[in-house]
């Protein structure tokens, strides 16, 4: 536990599949190591586990998703075993929440069979994780038509396995946005290059001026807020807006497990918990940004943007197409109410 | 502001400077630190045992060593010797350090250094880039280092900047293979990575007493020890010590400005110390408020501020790039710019504070202004009604007996509820004198008055650089012409040597005396080692009886200072000084002549002399009696 919060807080994984992948498989160790007697037993377990990786690395908001997907897992298995169907724990609609008169499941009679069909629901949920960028890629030649030209900003691995996925069947431009301080762009762009795929690199600031040619704006996300609002990488609102202006489509690829319960408002102003602000060092030397002249200016090196939904055309996950406007449905299928607040 | 409190536990954007170095530390996955606590070793102590470091689940192993004795880094190194804590390379890295950088490369470049040549490469100096104007530098750490490009090997380093020019011997640029680069954009950051062989030789030159004297000795003695220094320029990321009110300043400010993420206070950095519990939040313009702190109404805090835990502001206050610490109280219509207000402050109405630092438990009451570059050290009272000149420090002596501290104090410079001395330089500089000194235009001033007693904490030190540059000037005034000194320094090393023979002294120790000597009379490396070989030959002259037993109480001698003789024997050059010594003596004396091929035999099975020396002697005969020349050369084949 301890070194797997130290490795959270040291930033030592790649990307958030990777850090979803290593949060579950913690979450699973923790169900077969830890001894407990019931399902609510492991779930203040899961709770107080999920809350301490939380808290170490409070703007990943992955880990959270994980912690609160497993605890639904436990709650369906428990009531499948109890032999009832799963509409009662999933309160599916406002109209069986009035009306329903059941009582609450109190989740404390032990049972011997729980562990294995939990953990057998935890392997499955992982194989689903582990096969979602092959799914989302799959839906690669439904959106990419031939001659078409393609914007993306930064390096999204779920961007690039859709990309050239499209490439097999099809004949295409992609044009990346280098993402300025960072640079990922060109990461992107040699990879994509590599592959035969036609690809030109733009600075940040060219994406204006680039956007009358572009057919489709395709971008990978940090995380779904659950307006349908995005956490990208910095300077995909500026895209997104310049998308708008242009009456560009703008698609945003995102597995499920991205997908998140909280909203932007909820946030409140508060930026560390929001966005990342790294060191200044990749916009300006500490060489020449220690200087007196210097020591009175801020520099700021913010790692995400925030995107409204109003600008998403439409995000597609491993299930397939939605619009933003669809996520708060999609959300309370994933996680349970009572798990909003861990 | 040392005397109550050690350097390395200054909070520094409201933490411990300690903490930040342990994190840095941990962050480069040290798996065990050992740390010298010396002056007011037991807060460092009592800190660690308090903090996450000695819980089971630190990441790293903290052994807190104290001692009170150690007043040098020299002292610590010798300790590490004795105790030798070290088998393989190790880290020396001083308490006050703020650092994010990734220590991977250069230790990865340290290792295959040491790969390739077993002992030469001796240690690896962590230098940070800075300009000329950067704010980090100040006077005493300047640098001038001259170094090979290619191999990134330290020719020659030079420190402080007293005089306009630096000196750099000849001899670095007269070897061809060098490509010499000489720089000045370098911070030394204090951080080296060590041989095991480092802790030895501080023991062996008793003298070092701090890193300057080390590298300067290794660097001189470079072509008989052998040893080789070499440096790793940390590039792009962040590195400052805390040595001075200036650097702290700067670097506290660096901190709110997020140069040493992911070392902010925002930062999980999970204690579970009640006093930091909870978390900053982070707003515009660097802002970190604690969740558990209260503003009132109409209260302004701009940029680049820390508001710390259970800290109170009163109403119409403006806070602009200041730190608070914890628990503090500041009432209505303060004005605060610049300022590092430590924990449980009190500041009455109406006060106003600019670019100042005010330790712990400071009380001050009503309408106190504080002109720029202020000090108030802990405990101290001030006001109502009164304005502090620009570059006051008042203190208050904490060990002193009752009588003393009811001594009057100056109503007229703290008020008349004040409580509190203004320090005074002895001989009575002006202030901006004392002003620059504290906020480090020169900070050779600050550390002789007000840090006499200055923390020694661990593996650190900052003020023995003092006490050595007195010793050396010391040194200089006695120096005699070098004449003199070369007889007086064969004739001690000749009596040593003799004398270690009669009673059987142990080898090192005769090293250890000879080495003394050697610094003593400012000798060169060939000085030595010609006089060690000609005095070992005279002893056995002397001690002869016939002509006949020459050889055998001459090898008998030289069996006994073999090692010895292996300690001088690193590079070529001294080994030929040994065989030019040697023939010089033969000439003057016949039995030695006679004998001079067995000689020549014993150095070499003993590994005093190896081959190709000898054959490079035997062809270039340019020694000193050339009469006699022929005689060994004839004998040798």
């Amino acid at each position: 536990m301890e070194q797997f919060l130290l490795d959270l807080k040291r930033e030592k994984y790649n990307g958030s599949y990777d850090l979803a992948y290593k949060t579950i498989n913690h979450l699973r160790k923790i169900i077969t190591q830890t001894r407990w007697a019931n399902a609510n037993e492991l779930m203040a377990i899961i709770r107080e586990a999920g809350k301490r990786m939380v808290s170490a690395q409070p703007s990943e908001y992955v880990i959270g998703n994980m912690v609160r997907r497993v605890l639904k897992i436990i709650r369906e298995e428990y009531v499948r075993i109890q032999g009832e169907s799963e509409e009662s724990v999933n309160k599916g609609s406002l109209h069986k929440m009035v009306t329903s008169d059941q009582d609450f499941q109190d989740f404390n009679t032990p049972l011997k069979e729980l562990k294995t069909i939990v953990m057998e629901a935890v392997n499955e949920y992982i194989d689903e994780m582990e096969a979602s960028i092959h799914n989302i890629a799959a839906q690669a030649v439904e959106h990419i038509h031939s001659d078409e030209v393609i914007l993306t900003v930064g390096k999204s691995r779920t961007v690039e396995a859709f990309l050239k996925q499209a490439a097999k069947k099809r004949k295409f431009h992609v044009i990346v946005v280098e993402g300025a301080p960072l640079y990922h762009g060109h990461e992107l762009a040699k990879s994509l290059a590599s592959k035969k795929i036609e690809t030109t690199v733009v600075t940040d600031s060219a994406v204006f001026a680039m956007m009358s040619r572009v057919n489709k704006v395709i971008i990978g996300t940090h995380s779904v807020l659950a307006n349908g609002g995005l956490k990208a990488v910095n300077g995909a609102h500026m895209v997104a807006l310049a998308a708008r202006q242009h009456a560009v489509p703008v698609i945003v690829l995102g597995a499920m497990f991205k997908l998140c319960l909280l909203h932007h408002s909820a946030l409140g102003g508060n930026e560390a918990s929001f966005n990342r602000l790294s060191s200044p060092q990749e916009v300006m030397d500490h060489y020449e940004g220690g200087t007196e002249i210097l020591s009175d200016v801020q520099i700021y090196c913010p790692t995400f943007d925030y995107v409204p939904p109003e600008l998403v055309t439409l995000f597609i996950s491993n299930i397939g197409g939605n619009a933003p406007s669809y996520m708060y449905r999609l959300l309370s299928e994933l996680y349970h109410p009572d798990d909003h607040e861990l | 502001m040392s005397a109550t409190q050690p350097r390395c536990l200054f909070p520094l954007a409201n933490r411990p400077l300690l903490s930040y170095t342990l994190e840095f530390l941990a962050s480069c996955e040290v798996k065990h630190v050992y740390v010298y606590c010396c002056h007011l070793a037991g807060q460092v102590k009592d800190y660690l045992s308090k903090s996450k470091w000695m819980k089971e689940s630190s990441p790293c192993k903290v052994t807190p060593i104290v001692s009170a004795d150690f007043t040098s880094l020299g002292d610590v190194m010798r300790d590490v010797d004795q105790k030798s804590l070290f088998e393989s390379d190790f880290l020396v890295v001083p308490g006050d350090i703020v650092s994010n950088v990734q220590l991977k490369i250069p230790l990865e470049e340290h290792r295959i250094r040491r790969e390739k040549d077993k002992n030469v490469p001796l240690m690896t100096l962590l230098m940070s880039k800075s300009s000329p104007k950067h704010r980090l530098r100040s006077q005493e750490d300047t640098v001038v280092i001259a170094s090979d490009s290619i191999t990134k090997r330290v020719l020659h380093y030079h420190k402080g900047c007293e005089q306009k020019k630096v000196m750099f011997p000849m001899s670095i640029f007269e070897n061809p293979l060098h490509k010499v680069e000489i720089r000045y954009d370098l911070i030394d950051s204090g951080i080296w990575i060590c041989a095991p062989q480092v802790p030895t030789l501080f023991t062996d030159n008793f003298d070092y007493q701090t890193q300057l004297d080390f590298v300067k000795g290794i660097l001189i003695n470079e072509e008989f020890l052998g040893n080789q220094i070499h440096m790793h320029v940390i590039d792009s990321q962040y590195c400052a010590r805390v040595n001075n009110l200036h650097t702290f300043d700067v670097v506290s400010k660096n901190v709110v400005s997020r140069w040493t993420y992911p070392f902010v206070p925002d930062f999980c950095y999970d204690d579970l110390d009640s006093k930091s519990e909870g978390r900053y939040t982070l707003l515009r313009h660097n802002v970190y408020i604690h969740q558990d702190c209260s503003l009132e109404h109409d209260t302004v805090v701009r940029d680049n501020c820390i508001i710390g835990p259970k800290t109170r502001i009163g109403n119409r206050c403006q806070i602009t790039n200041s730190v608070i610490g914890a628990g503090c109280k500041i009432a209505d219509d303060c004005c605060i710019d610049n300022c590092y207000i430590w924990d449980n402050v009190e500041i009455g109405n109406c006060c106003t504070l600019n670019k100042s630092v005010i330790c712990n438990n400071v009380h001050m009451l009503e309408k106190v202004t504080l002109e720029a570059h202020c000090a108030l050290c802990e405990k101290v009272k001030i006001g109502p009604n009164c304005t502090l000149q620009r570059g006051t420090t008042i203190y208050l002596q904490m060990n002193n007996d009752e009588e003393s501290i009811k001594k009057s104090f100056d109503v007229g410079e703290v008020g008349n509820e004040g409580q509190g001395y203004v320090w005074k330089t002895e001989d009575n500089d002006d202030i901006n004198d004392l002003e620059q000194a504290f906020w480090g235009m020169s900070l050779q001033d600050y550390h002789n008055t007000v840090s006499e007693s200055q923390i020694e904490e661990e593996e650190s030190d900052a003020d023995s650089d003092l006490l050595s540059d007195d010793e050396d000037d010391a040194e200089n005034l006695e120096l005699l012409t070098i004449d003199d000194d070369l007889t007086i320094f064969q004739r001690e090393v000749k009596e040593s040597l003799l004398g270690g023979f009669e009673e059987k002294i142990d080898c090192d120790n005769l090293i250890l005396e000879i080495n003394s000597s050697k610094y003593a009379y400012n000798m060169s490396v060939k000085d030595v080692v010609q006089t060690v070989m000609r005095a070992s030959l005279e002893i056995a002259d002397l001690r002869k009886t016939s002509d006949k037993d020459f050889f055998p109480c001459l090898k008998s001698i030289l069996l006994y200072l073999t090692p010895l003789l292996c300690k001088y024997n690193k590079s070529s050059s001294s080994q030929l000084d040994y065989l030019y010594t040697l023939e010089e003596f033969a000439s003057q004396h016949e039995q030695t002549a006679n004998v001079m091929v067995k000689i020549l035999m014993f150095l070499y099975e003993n590994d005093v002399v190896c081959e190709e020396v000898i054959l490079h002697w035997n062809s270039n005969p340019k020694g000193l009696a050339g009469d006699l020349f022929a005689q060994p050369i004839r004998k040798k084949v």
